[in-house]
């Protein structure tokens, strides 16, 4: 158990590698970082000089050199905006991001589960089809246009729905409602699709031979057993929270990593751009680590103490 | 699914289902033939309806800035602005055909490349197994924890914007599920009798991939890729909404719903049409695929032709 994780741990960290190494050659092979920063039209003396300050005049070996130092020293450079260090300005959007997507993904999850039971509980009905039909149109939503309607329809008839700036209830309410409908869609059709396998299996039948209610059946044991399937979307639901993140924050002047992204990347401030890369490809990582710890809760059959795990297991 | 399949469900799957009974239980289920129509409606809006539509796409008439739906021309002759003007006075209907036919195109033209990209990778890593397996399906997982957005956002800020790189970047960010699904389908033929009696008689492995395996991949692709349509229109209306994806002045539904957005208060036409323009493309391509996943799945086609047969009698 112990050296799987130290394993998993080691793996993590070659991925970070692999990740930032491709950042720094898309930036610096492909683009060419001065005039990322500059853009198009600089003149040919600005550009000059502005490589000779940056140092990206040097072989790309000591950049490369200088740019993984600067990962280990946890020092992406000053921010070319703001003249401070860009780690400290990307780790700031932090907790407004996480505050925002578990407002979202608290209110997604429960109300999936729920109708993703009605569902199974009353299969073909129109209560099921409806909700096939509502889920799907979750998933074929865009975000933004959504948080625009909710602002245009609900925060002019009602007085203390905040369209904008970061806060309390007021504030996080329309922002959380137009980021959870696509987690909603997803996790609800996921879970619908995992208790259908559920329920035609044997012990199903046992229980209700043994005279255990529907709902009972649905909500106690089913629902256990189809949780892993369940548990992996919504991992994979907290990192495309970060994609809906980056339009819904634009959208409700949230001051998170997503507006952040779109501010850092329209000012072409390649060190935040940098260091925002950096502080999700952790995040990411952590969040995969996560779920799969959580597999092993959920489920004793799973262990991870071999081999045998993963892919190569259903080959 | 398998489970809430009636007893009699099994005749629907003895003998060949014929076309004409697939097709017509396409037909009875509601939501799927509304599905079809619309499809039906977008593409001759994208294709003919932007050709002979009365109004130009392009043609601005300051005179005629963000004029409700139905408001007659200038001079009172002629064909009314059907669904109102933007703030240069262009066309609305014109500039959602025009729009249908930048999101169809950059779809399709998308779900190409990166179907054939990523199915081609994975029918590699099914077929060879091994080393080629592990070195592509890491890459996979790697990509596919990776926020899909931000990665589009941060290499069309390398690349810089414009129509075809957005195609490139939407292709590049979405290859990950074909080859998913290529290779677990292609590590499930390989272990079948037909492709050893294939290698056996003396068939090449470049020749069994394409003679034996491709051709038994084709349905479930097709499948995905109709799925990926959708995706795909969904990401690209969000990169233009955000203003790193279709540039102005070519007409794109996420640009629209963009410069909509200062005239919440006072045009509320110009968010809301082109966003439901985006839902209804999107959802009508999601309930086609279900319906074509329902009816390509010999497990599935049973329960959704005796449903559907259920249906027929009743009307």
């Amino acid at each position: 158990m112990g050296r799987y994780w130290i394993r998993r741990l080691i793996q993590s960290v070659g991925i970070g590698w692999l990740v930032l190494t491709l950042v720094f050659l898309t930036t610096r092979v492909i683009g060419d970082p001065v005039r990322l920063v500059l853009g198009i039209e600089a003149s040919h003396e600005r550009v000059e000089l502005t490589r000779e300050t940056l140092g990206l005049n040097r072989s790309l070996v000591a950049q490369y050199a200088d740019f993984i130092g600067g990962v280990v020293r946890v020092d992406f450079g000053e921010s070319f905006w703001q003249k401070v260090p860009s780690l400290p300005i990307v780790l700031d959007r932090v907790p407004a991001t996480l505050y925002l997507t578990s407002v979202a993904l608290l209110m997604a999850v429960p109300l999936a589960l729920i109708l993703a039971s009605i569902g199974t509980l009353r299969p073909r009905s129109f209560a099921d089809r409806a909700i096939n039909v509502f889920s799907l149109g979750g998933v074929s939503v865009v975000d933004f246009w959504l948080g625009l309607m909710f602002i245009m329809l609900l925060a002019t008839q009602i007085d203390w729905l905040k369209t904008s700036g970061y806060g309390g209830f007021s504030y996080v309410l329309l922002p959380a409602i137009t980021l959870a409908f696509k987690p909603l869609g997803r996790i609800s059709q996921m879970a619908r699709t995992s208790l259908a396998d559920e329920m035609s299996k044997p012990y199903i039948r046992s229980l209700r031979a043994k005279g255990l209610s529907p709902k009972r059946i649905v909500f106690l044991h089913a629902m256990k057993n189809a949780s892993l399937p369940i548990i992996t979307i919504i991992g994979d639901e907290l990192i495309s929270l970060l994609n809906g993140a980056i339009v819904v924050e634009t959208v409700f002047g949230w001051p998170g990593l997503g507006q952040l992204t779109i501010q850092a990347l329209s000012r072409r401030d390649l060190p935040v751009i940098e260091a925002l890369v950096f502080v999700v490809t952790v995040g990411v990582i952590g969040v995969n680590l996560l779920v799969d710890a959580s597999y092993t809760y959920l489920n004793p059959k799973v262990t991870f103490g071999d081999e045998s795990r993963g892919r190569r297991s259903n080959s | 699914m398998a489970a809430e399949a009636t007893p009699d469900a099994g005749e629907a799957l003895e003998g060949r289902v014929s076309r004409s009974m697939l097709l017509r239980s396409l037909l009875l289920d509601g939501p799927t033939l509304f599905a079809m129509i619309a499809i039906a409606l977008i593409v001759f809006a994208a294709t003919v309806g932007a050709e002979i539509w009365p109004h130009d796409a392009y043609d601005q008439d300051l005179h005629m800035r963000n004029r409700p739906p139905m408001t007659p021309n200038a001079d009172g002759s002629g064909f009314p602005h059907f669904l109102g003007t933007d703030p240069l006075g262009r066309d609305i209907a014109a500039r959602l055909m025009h729009g249908a036919r930048v999101s169809l195109l950059v779809g399709i033209s998308g779900v190409t490349l990166s179907g054939l990209f990523g199915s081609t990778l994975g029918v590699l890593a099914g077929y060879f197994r091994g080393r080629t397996d592990d070195v592509i399906m890491r890459l996979v997982d790697l990509q596919a924890s990776f926020p899909g957005l931000l990665l589009a956002l941060a290499l069309l800020f390398v690349l810089g914007p414009g129509f075809f790189n957005l195609i490139i970047v939407l292709a590049l960010t979405r290859w990950m599920i074909y080859a998913r699904v290529a290779r677990s389908m292609t590590l499930s033929f390989r272990e079948s009798d037909f492709v050893d009696a294939a290698i056996v008689a003396g068939n090449t492995g470049s020749r069994t991939i394409r003679k034996h395996i491709v051709p038994n991949l084709k349905t479930s692709l097709l499948v995905l890729a109709t799925l990926e349509v959708a995706a795909m229109i969904l990401a690209e209306s969000g990169l233009s909404f955000l203003g790193f994806g279709v540039q102005p002045p070519t007409p794109s539904w996420g640009l629209m719903v963009a410069h909509g957005r200062d005239y919440l208060g006072s045009a509320w036409w110009l968010t809301t049409l082109p966003g439901l323009a985006i839902l209804l493309t999107a959802l009508s391509l999601n309930l086609f695929a279900n319906a074509l996943g329902a009816i390509t799945d010999p497990v599935r086609r049973s329960v959704w032709l005796v449903r559907a047969s259920a249906r027929g009698e009743e009307s």
